[in-house]
C-alpha cells in the first residue's frame, strides 16, 4: 500500500514536471476543452505505461513504454512534428532517470550501503524520491530560463536532428548499461555518480547548441528578409528611373507635334492640327499618373504598377482616399503595396494568357482610424490558404514577399488575411 | 422518448421539423410536456403554415435597374451606354449631357441603382453633382469615370463607389458592374424565419446580431427583438455569406455593425461589448478583416 501511494506521488510530480518541460520548448494546440484535462491525461498515460511494466517486469520495456506515452501526448497536445515528439521526449525521460541515478548513488554513498534494504523502506525512498523529482524540476526551472523561447523547428534539417537525437539515446544507453552493471563499490559508485552529473551537463549542453542553432537559422532568415526589402525597394527606384524616362523622351515626341502643329496651323491646315491636337491629348492622358492619393510614394507605386499592368493587358479599379496622414514610413509602404501588387498582376498575366480578361481591385483607404488595403485579382488556378499562409504546389510556403507584409502588419499590431476560391484571390491589410 | 413523442405531434400537425439547442436536450427531455406545449401554441401563433427551409425570401430584382450617364460628350455616354447594354441584363438607361441637367430629374436618380458620373465637365462638374446626388439619394451607387484619379479625394469625400478610367472602360465595366450589383443585391436581401412573434421578413442588413438566451436564439435588430426555436449552427447556415460571424457557441453577428475588436473583445456600433474566445479569435480577426477589403 505504501508504494502504491509512493508511486502515485512520484507520477503525479513526474506529470507536472513533464508538461512543465513541453510546454517550455513546445507549442500548444488549440484544442478546447480537452485541453484543460491534459495533466490528468498524461498522468493516467504515465501510470498505464508503469502498470503494463510490472505486469511485464523488464525495465527494459519501461523506457519504451514511457517513452511512447510521451510522443503520443506530445503529438495530441503540441503543434510537433514526429521527429520533435520524439526528440523532447527521449530527452524528458533522460533527465528524468540521470536525476534518479545521481540521488540514488547519492543515497548509497552518503547514506547507507543497502539504504534500500532497510526496514523503514517507503521513508527513506519517499525521502530521496522528493530530493530527485525537487532536482530534476530545478533542473527544468534552469532549462527554461537558458531557452529563449524559441520553438520553430522547421530551420532545423534531419541531419541535424539525428546529430541532436544523439546525445538523449547515447544518454539512455549509458544508464541502462550502469543499471546493467551496477557494483556495490564505493569507488564505483563515486563513479557513475560523476558520470550521471556529466551526462546532465551534457545534454544540457546539447540544449544550448540546438538553441545557438535555432538563433543563427533566425538571423539568416532575417537577413534574406531584409536582402529581399533591399531588392524590393532598389527594383522600386530602377522602376521610378524606367518611368522618368519614358516620360523623358515621351516629352521629346510632345514637342516635335507641337511644333508640327505650328506649322500646320501657320499653313492655315486648321482641321489637321485639330487631329493631331486630339491625338496628343489622348496620348497625354494615358501617360499621366493615374492615381492620387496624396500621398508621393503611394502615388509613385500606385502609378508604377498601373502601368506595369496595363502594359501586359490587366486593368486596375481603384477605390483610395487621401493617404497623407499614413503611418507607415517609406519602405513600409513600398513593402505593403508592391508585394501584394506584384503578386496580383503576375496571377493576372497568367490569367490573360488563358485569354480571359484579368481586372485588379484596389481598395486603399483610411477609415475609422484604420489603414485598409485589400487587393483582389483573378487566378488561373486555387491556391491553397493555410492558416493565412499560401502555400506552394509541394506544400511549402509561397514568397518571401508575403512573409515581409506580414512583418510590416505585426509591427503595427495590424491583421492581413487572405482568402482564394476557384476564381477569385483577395489579400486584405487592416492596419 | 419525448424527442420521439414531439417529432410525432408535430408532424400530426403539420410542421416539418422541430429543432432545438443539443446542449439543451438533456434539459427538454425532463421538461418535455412544457416544450411541446410550447411548441403547440408556436404552431398555433404560426397558423400551420410551416416554414420554407431556405429562409432567404428575395433579392432585390436587378435586372430591371434604373441608371444614369452624365457626360458632356456625345461618344463618351454613347460608348459607356453600349458597354452597359452588352451587359446582358435589361437596364434603363438614361443620359445626360450636364451635371446641372442630372441634378434637375432627382425623381428618376432616387430609383436610380447607380450613376456614372464625367468628373471633368463644363459648368456643374461631376463631383458637384455627385456632393448633391449623395446629398438627397445617399443610397444610390456613383461611379466615377475620369480621364486620371486625380480627384481621388474629393471623390471620396462624396463616397463614390468605384473610380474608372475612360480609356480602360472596356476591360473593367464588366468587373465593376459585377461587384456594384452583388453589393445592392446584399444590401436587399431579405429573410424570413419562423420566429415565436410569428413569421417575419427581414432585412439581413437590419440583423445586429443573434444570440442564445435560454432555450432559443433571439434576433436583435435595431427596433425589435424576435425569439426562434432553431439551433445557431443552422441559423449559421442559413446566414451563411451574408456578412456574419460566429464568434462564440451563442453569438452570431453581423460584421457591419462590428467597431473593433481587440484584446479578445469585440465592441459593436451599438455600444455592446462581448468576449471572444481565445479558440476562435484568429478566426474571428481573419473574417473581419476579409469583410472590411470587400466592403
Amino acid at each position: 500500500m505504501e508504494r502504491i501511494i509512493v508511486s502515485c506521488f512520484i507520477m503525479a510530480a513526474e506529470t507536472w514536471g513533464s508538461l512543465y518541460f513541453f510546454d517550455t520548448f513546445m507549442e500548444q494546440k488549440k484544442i478546447g476543452k480537452i485541453g484543460k484535462y491534459r495533466y490528468w491525461l498524461l498522468f493516467l498515460m504515465i501510470a498505464a505505461a508503469v502498470f503494463i511494466n510490472r505486469w511485464i517486469d523488464a525495465s527494459i520495456w519501461k523506457l519504451f513504454l514511457v517513452v511512447s506515452a510521451f510522443i503520443v501526448f506530445c503529438m495530441l497536445f503540441y503543434r510537433v512534428r514526429w521527429k520533435q515528439s520524439l526528440f523532447f521526449s527521449g530527452l524528458n525521460y533522460c533527465l528524468i532517470l540521470l536525476t534518479d541515478f545521481l540521488l540514488v548513488q547519492v543515497g548509497s554513498i552518503w547514506i547507507s550501503r543497502d539504504f534500500m534494504q532497510d526496514g523503514a523502506y517507503a521513508l527513506k525512498y519517499l525521502l530521496l524520491a522528493l530530493i530527485a523529482k525537487m532536482t530534476w524540476l530545478s533542473l527544468l526551472f534552469i532549462l527554461r530560463k537558458i531557452w529563449k523561447g524559441r520553438n520553430d523547428y522547421g530551420g532545423l534539417s534531419n541531419g541535424e536532428w539525428i546529430r541532436l537525437g544523439i546525445m538523449p539515446l547515447f544518454t539512455m544507453i549509458a544508464l541502462f548499461t550502469l543499471l546493467f552493471c551496477y557494483s556495490n563499490e564505493k569507488r564505483v559508485q563515486v563513479v557513475y555518480l560523476f558520470l550521471a552529473a556529466g551526462l546532465i551537463m551534457m545534454n544540457f549542453l546539447v540544449m544550448g547548441l540546438m538553441q545557438d542553432i535555432l538563433v543563427k537559422g533566425e538571423l539568416l532568415r532575417e537577413n534574406a528578409l531584409t536582402d529581399q526589402k533591399k531588392e524590393s525597394q532598389l527594383a522600386h527606384y530602377r522602376d521610378m528611373q524606367a518611368v522618368y524616362e519614358r516620360q523623358g523622351r515621351k516629352m521629346h515626341d510632345y514637342k516635335n507635334q507641337i511644333r508640327t502643329m505650328q506649322v500646320l496651323l501657320k499653313e492655315g491646315d486648321v482641321q489637321a492640327a485639330a487631329e493631331l491636337a486630339e491625338r496628343l491629348t489622348e496620348s497625354i492622358s494615358m501617360e499621366m499618373a493615374a492615381v492620387n492619393t496624396n500621398h508621393p510614394v503611394v502615388n509613385a507605386v500606385l502609378n508604377q504598377k498601373f502601368h506595369a499592368a496595363r502594359e501586359q493587358g490587366v486593368s486596375m479599379i481603384f477605390r483610395v482616399s487621401d493617404m497623407s496622414g499614413m503611418r507607415l514610413d517609406g519602405e513600409e509602404t513600398v513593402i505593403l503595396l508592391s508585394n501584394l501588387l506584384d503578386n496580383a498582376i503576375r496571377e493576372c498575366v497568367k490569367v490573360v494568357r488563358r485569354g480571359r480578361k484579368a481586372v485588379i481591385n484596389i481598395k486603399l483607404v483610411q477609415e475609422g482610424g484604420k489603414l485598409i488595403f485589400s487587393v483582389k485579382n483573378p487566378v488561373a488556378e486555387k491556391v491553397q490558404v493555410t492558416d493565412g499562409i499560401v502555400l506552394d504546389s509541394n506544400g511549402g510556403m509561397h514568397g518571401v514577399g508575403l512573409m515581409n507584409v506580414k512583418a510590416v502588419v505585426d509591427k503595427y499590431g495590424g491583421d492581413f488575411a487572405i482568402s482564394c476560391d476557384q476564381e477569385k484571390f483577395q489579400a486584405v491589410v487592416m492596419i | 422518448m419525448a424527442h420521439h413523442h414531439m417529432r410525432r405531434s408535430a408532424i400530426s400537425i403539420g410542421r416539418p421539423e422541430i429543432t432545438w439547442n443539443v446542449g439543451n436536450l438533456e434539459v427538454i427531455c425532463r421538461h418535455a410536456f412544457i416544450v411541446v406545449w410550447c411548441n403547440l401554441w408556436e404552431f398555433r401563433a404560426m397558423g400551420f403554415d410551416g416554414i420554407s427551409q431556405n429562409p432567404i425570401l428575395c433579392m432585390k430584382e436587378v435586372d430591371a435597374m434604373k441608371i444614369a450617364i452624365c457626360d458632356d460628350r456625345e461618344d463618351d455616354r454613347g460608348a459607356l451606354k453600349a458597354l452597359l447594354e452588352a451587359y446582358g441584363q435589361d437596364f434603363e438607361i438614361r443620359e445626360y449631357g450636364s451635371g446641372k441637367s442630372l441634378c434637375g430629374d432627382m425623381d428618376y436618380i432616387r430609383e436610380c441603382g447607380i450613376v456614372f458620373l464625367d468628373i471633368n465637365m463644363d459648368g456643374m462638374d461631376g463631383l458637384d453633382a455627385a456632393r448633391q446626388i449623395k446629398a438627397e439619394c445617399p443610397k444610390v451607387h456613383i461611379v466615377l469615370v475620369t480621364a486620371y484619379v486625380n480627384y481621388a479625394l474629393d471623390g471620396y469625400k462624396v463616397k463614390a463607389s468605384r473610380f474608372l478610367l475612360k480609356d480602360d472602360l472596356e476591360q473593367t465595366l464588366q468587373e465593376c458592374m459585377d461587384d456594384i450589383l452583388w453589393e445592392i443585391r446584399q444590401e436587399e436581401r431579405v429573410v424570413e424565419f419562423g420566429f415565436v412573434e410569428g413569421n417575419i421578413r427581414l432585412k439581413a442588413d437590419d440583423i445586429i446580431y443573434i444570440e442564445t438566451s435560454k432555450h432559443k436564439n433571439v434576433f436583435y435588430t435595431k427596433e425589435q427583438t424576435f425569439s426562434i426555436y432553431k439551433k445557431m449552427d443552422e441559423l449559421e447556415e442559413d446566414l451563411k455569406g451574408m456578412g456574419f460571424v460566429r464568434i462564440h457557441q451563442s453569438f452570431l453577428i453581423n460584421m457591419k455593425y462590428i467597431e473593433r475588436i481587440s484584446s479578445y473583445v469585440m465592441s459593436l456600433t451599438t455600444g455592446k461589448e462581448i468576449s471572444v474566445p481565445k479558440s476562435r479569435y484568429p478566426e474571428v480577426k481573419r473574417q473581419y478583416t476579409l469583410f472590411k477589403g470587400a466592403e
